[in-house]
């Protein structure tokens, strides 16, 4: 119970002599009083039919029982969820609920998960849980109320303190705060700008259009702060133009005087200027105090109209965790390069006071040749009840919006009408075809299993201009750091999904070719045939898996279900729908050739880059084996080396054999036996560079598998000399000039092993003859340009 | 194993080698951390219970097992996984059949009785339909609808076939391993095959054509549903 919040919410309530909570109890909650912030009493007999039917005092019966019954006590605290990452109460039996009002909060502590989660935002205004439930940190507590922030900036002015920004004389960025009126928010802006000043050499130049309020009390306040008093109102554009006059720094970020700025806010916007030549301008990713993404990049309809992508969603959504080019990005938090500004124009005084300038400056930028980019890692908190359009606002905007049309009237007319399915479309501005590419998981290229396949497959339909969307199965959260390292690079991660229908119909016909990997992926060829009728389907083979099945019985025995070409004909059904299949050695090509004589095939390996410059023989010792150990393949493969082979190689030589690589059974490590210490089972790394650089060989001893080996290809290409089994051989179509390679059987692999470990000269031929395999096949040009025509 | 902050739920549909198939998924996960749904017993408790479990039990679990419907993820504090076993209903209805009369304890107690009282041979088990079991109970599972004896309707399959889809892994009992390597993957862990556990000691050897009709009609949904896998999830 929260008597102060009770009494100053409910002032109608004439509480006299009881205490809040006394009144609660005997009336506020008959009325659908709450008793504090976090309980909804509404919601929580809503939701507890129960106890609306027992007639117990439903915060009573939250604290007695709710917690026991996993219940919450309203939408915006997850009762069970704060228990599970908040181990520390639940031991020690502190109630949730309790421990997050008087310490969880204050500590930063979630009151829910705060991504993934559809709808029910609050409607009431809490900082805090705006704050965690976007996932950004604002520099200074956000305010829950333009009260709170008038409290604030009163105290401040009553005090002492004064905002000192640092002295920069070479600032990296101007920052231009036009002001007019509203010192609480500015206030806070300003605070919060402090708080990031050690992030960017920054210099903050304000602009103040001649405030009647506390503005100027403020600003006198503040120190190395380049300060404009102007005497009139001048709109704001024509602020702008004033302050970025007045900049020193190179590069300009427009601050919205009624935001607050995150901790890490302005260095993704510097570094995405520097890093693309084309870039004009890059836009924050805003957040209103509600915690919902208020902008996510803006698009210009036909009719002049504007609108902020994702209005209203949840910020941490990763359809708006991705930079694309965009129409404009509000002014609210912009960044633009000094010079551009200025030969752009600056904002076009036509629209003074206020409206359209910053679309209109999008605009510009693009027709002049630049770009505007949305940088999500850059949040920014837009208080947008500080800028309440004022009466005459919309007046203004409909003046401003036919100033708009009549300036822009051509490019308007190559544009789509206002629709959500059209929002999908416009919302990037990138003319390249869009490509959907569904596969289990976000290409970790550490997981193995294809994953650096698909990495390359998304790095050059990135690099070749494709608007890609990658769809992971099988993920529900975000892999770090890949996810945000394709992110940054411009493809969406669609992550979390679990109805896969659903998406598909929701952007239906958006794109114009999917690419599906892997036959237990295979359905959504079907799937999206039927909803998206127009969209090419790629079958991307990254084996055929019944040629693995079968020679995994053949191996191990106990294949007691359907026959090989049974498993075959289905695999072959499975991807019947498809346009085009991609295979990935031309052996598998020849299958789907013959049981789809219309289908047209081709064949992409993979495509790598190789390193020539790598330590010599004399620097390397140690077998090295690469593979994700939980696939039978792989395990079956180190098993039977290790067991019976590894012992005649420390028979006729010393060496240590490394392993990396995820899911090492107990029975693999008790297969290295009495040689268990010449084995270093180092599990998945991140970065396989060291290995190969330290290891003197690369062994792929497989029995069974099927597509094509690319921890070998990847191993010839870092120029570590490999040796393969005969049938790793064959996946890899070697030729008899590459007979050197591979051994046929197990003896002739040790003599072989043997060769290449003491003899340099040997060894020597084998690295310049995998390098040239790699370059003559697996070339990163080449497959550009084969899978460019693949695509389209 | 690759722990990424997710559930896995094995809704184990009865009579398709699931047993095994939990037992072996048991030992990659911490006994704190899993969590059988099945008749009670010290080591399960019946699916009905599982709401009314403290949020403690509930919030920590990476692993749940047993006879549940589709939406128990609603009730788990995480994102989860499903994963399940699908067999071709003819046969699995055999095995049940088998299961019953070979086993008297508490949970099949009703049905062996029945079996033994009405010296049932599996065609009367089936016309008769004495359990929910014997109607449809793969897309009853699936897709997390329970009318009553005969109800089942075609929206249904539907709903269990778009529920099917959203599942990371569908072995078939008949032919495990594809979908045994797929797990395998999704876990890191190594299940390359599985002990037989949980095997009928009576077995009905030859299933008589009328009878196999009787089933397959009678359990048409099912059928479907099966086939429906088999031909998009052959390898899991």
């Amino acid at each position: 119970m929260d008597d102060a919040w009770y009494r100053r919410t409910y002032p109608d309530v004439a509480i006299g002599r009881l205490s809040a909570q006394a009144h609660y109890r005997r009336h506020g909650a008959r009325e659908g009083r709450d008793p504090n912030p976090y309980f909804d009493t509404d919601w929580y007999l809503e939701h507890n039919p129960d106890v609306e039917a027992s007639g117990m005092n439903p915060l009573d019966h939250y604290y007695r029982f709710g917690v026991q019954g996993g219940r919450d006590p309203s939408p915006f605290f997850d009762t069970d969820w704060y228990l599970l990452n908040n181990p520390d109460v639940a031991a020690a039996g502190i109630h949730p609920l309790l421990h997050y009002i008087r310490s969880g909060r204050e500590e930063g502590r979630a009151p829910r998960r705060s991504y993934g989660v559809p709808g029910s935002w609050p409607d009431r205004d809490d900082s805090h849980l705006s704050a965690v439930f976007s996932g950004a940190r604002p520099a200074v507590p956000l305010p829950s109320s333009t009260d709170v922030a008038t409290s604030r900036l009163v105290a401040f002015l009553s005090s002492d303190q004064r905002l000192t920004f640092p002295v920069q004389d070479r600032p990296a960025v101007s920052v231009v705060i036009p002001t007019y009126g509203q010192a609480r928010l500015s206030h806070l802006a300003l605070a919060s700008l402090l708080e990031t000043a050690g992030e960017v050499p920054i210099e903050v130049v304000v602009v103040d259009n001649a405030s009647s309020d506390e503005t100027r009390d403020l600003l006198a306040r503040t120190d190395n702060v380049e300060v404009i008093l102007n005497e009139q109102n001048i709109g704001f554009g024509h602020a702008c133009g004033q302050g970025v006059a007045r900049a020193r720094a190179g590069k300009v970020a427009f601050l919205n005087s009624d935001t607050v700025v995150t901790h890490g806010w302005l260095a993704p916007l510097v570094e995405t200027l520097d890093g693309n030549p084309q870039a004009a301008a890059v836009g924050s990713r805003l957040i209103h105090l509600n915690g919902r993404l208020q902008e996510a990049g803006g698009i210009v309809w036909r009719d002049g109209s504007v609108s902020g992508y994702g209005r209203g969603e949840d910020p941490l959504d990763p359809a708006f965790g991705y930079v694309r080019p965009v129409d404009f990005c509000s002014a609210a938090a912009l960044l633009v390069g000094r010079e551009t500004f200025i030969e752009a124009g600056g904002f076009d005084q036509r629209y003074a006071p206020a409206y359209y300038e910053d679309v209109d400056l999008g605009l510009t930028l693009w027709h002049k040749g630049g770009s505007v980019l949305y940088q999500p890692r850059s949040a920014v908190f837009h208080l947008e009840f500080g800028s309440s359009p004022s009466q005459g606002a919309p007046r203004l905007q409909q003046r401003n919006r036919e100033r708009f049309v009549g300036k822009w009237q051509t490019d308007l007319e190559q544009r789509d009408e206002q629709s959500r399915t059209a929002s999908l479309r416009r919302r990037d501005r990138r003319q390249g075809l869009r490509v959907l590419l569904i596969d289990d998981r976000i290409p970790e290229p550490s997981l193995g299993s294809g994953a650096p396949r698909t990495r390359a497959i998304v790095k050059i339909l990135a690099d070749r201009g494709y608007v890609i969307t990658f769809l992971p199965t099988l993920d529900r959260l975000p892999v770090e750091p890949t996810t945000g390292e394709l992110q940054q690079a411009g493809i969406e991660v669609l992550w979390g999904v679990t109805d896969i229908h659903e998406l598909l119909r929701s952007r239906h016909d958006l794109y114009d070719v999917a690419v599906v990997s892997r036959p237990h992926n295979a359905r959504f060829i079907r799937m999206i045939k039927d909803l998206s009728p127009k969209t090419r389907v790629v079958y991307d083979a990254e084996a055929v898996y019944s040629v693995r099945t079968a020679l995994q019985a053949q191996r191990l025995g106990g294949h007691e279900g359907a026959s090989v070409s049974d498993l075959i004909e289905r695999e072959m059904n499975l991807v019947q729908g498809a346009d085009i299949v991609v295979a990935v050695t031309e052996r598998e090509a020849g299958i789907f050739r013959e049981h789809s004589p219309s289908t047209t095939v081709v064949t992409f390996g993979t495509a790598v880059e190789t390193r020539r410059s790598t330590p010599a023989f004399e620097d390397r010792s140690g077998l090295l084996f690469v593979g994700n150990l939980s696939t039978p393949p792989n395990s079956d493969a180190m098993v039977s080396f290790l067991e019976a082979t590894f012992p005649v190689v420390r028979e006729r030589f010393d060496c240590r054999l490394t392993v990396v690589g995820g899911g090492a059974s107990e029975a693999l490590h008790a297969a290295a036996g009495v040689h268990a210490s010449a084995v270093d089972f180092i599990g998945r790394v991140d970065d396989l560079g060291p290995y190969y650089d330290r290891a003197r060989l690369f062994v792929a001893p497989h029995r069974f598998a099927a597509g094509l080996p690319l921890k070998v290809v990847d191993a010839m290409a870092n120029g570590l000399p490999c040796l393969v089994s005969e049938l790793l051989g064959d996946q890899l179509d070697l030729t008899r000039e590459h007979r050197a390679l591979a051994a046929p059987d197990s003896d002739s692999f040790v003599d072989a092993l043997e060769r290449l470990y003491s003899d340099s000269v040997a060894w020597q031929q084998s690295r310049e003859l995998g390098l040239a395999l790699v370059e003559s096949r697996y070339s990163y040009e080449a497959g550009a340009d084969l899978l460019a025509e693949v695509i389209g | 194993m690759r722990d990424d902050g997710t559930a896995l739920l094995f809704l184990h549909i009865p009579k398709t080698a699931g047993t095994s198939l939990v037992r072996e998924l048991d030992l990659h996960f911490r006994a704190d951390a899993r969590l059988h749904l099945y008749d009670p017993s010290p080591d399960s408790i019946h699916p009905d219970d599982f709401p009314g479990l403290p949020y403690e039990s509930r919030a920590r679990l990476r692993f749940v097992a047993g006879h549940f419907e589709y939406g128990i993820h609603e009730l788990i504090p995480r994102p989860a996984r499903y994963i399940t076993i699908l067999r071709d209903p003819v046969d699995r209805i055999r095995s049940l059949y088998d299961h019953f009369r070979s086993n008297d304890e508490p949970g099949e107690a009703d049905w062996h009785r029945w079996i033994k009282a009405h010296n049932a041979d599996l065609q009367r088990f089936v016309n008769d339909q004495p359990t929910v079991q014997t109607d449809n109970y793969m897309v009853r599972l699936v897709s997390g609808l329970h009318p009553p004896l005969g109800a089942c309707t075609p929206e249904m399959l539907a709903i269990a076939k778009a529920h099917l889809d959203t599942f990371s892994v569908v072995l078939i009992q008949e032919d495990m391993r594809p979908g045994l390597a797929r797990l395998s993957e999704l876990l890191e862990v190594t299940i390359d095959s599985l002990r037989e556990l949980n095997v009928n000691r009576l077995r009905t050897e030859s299933v008589p054509d009328t009878t196999r009709e009787t089933i397959a009609r009678r359990n048409s949904l099912d059928v479907e549903l099966y086939a429906h896998a088999r031909e998009v999830r052959p390898f899991g």
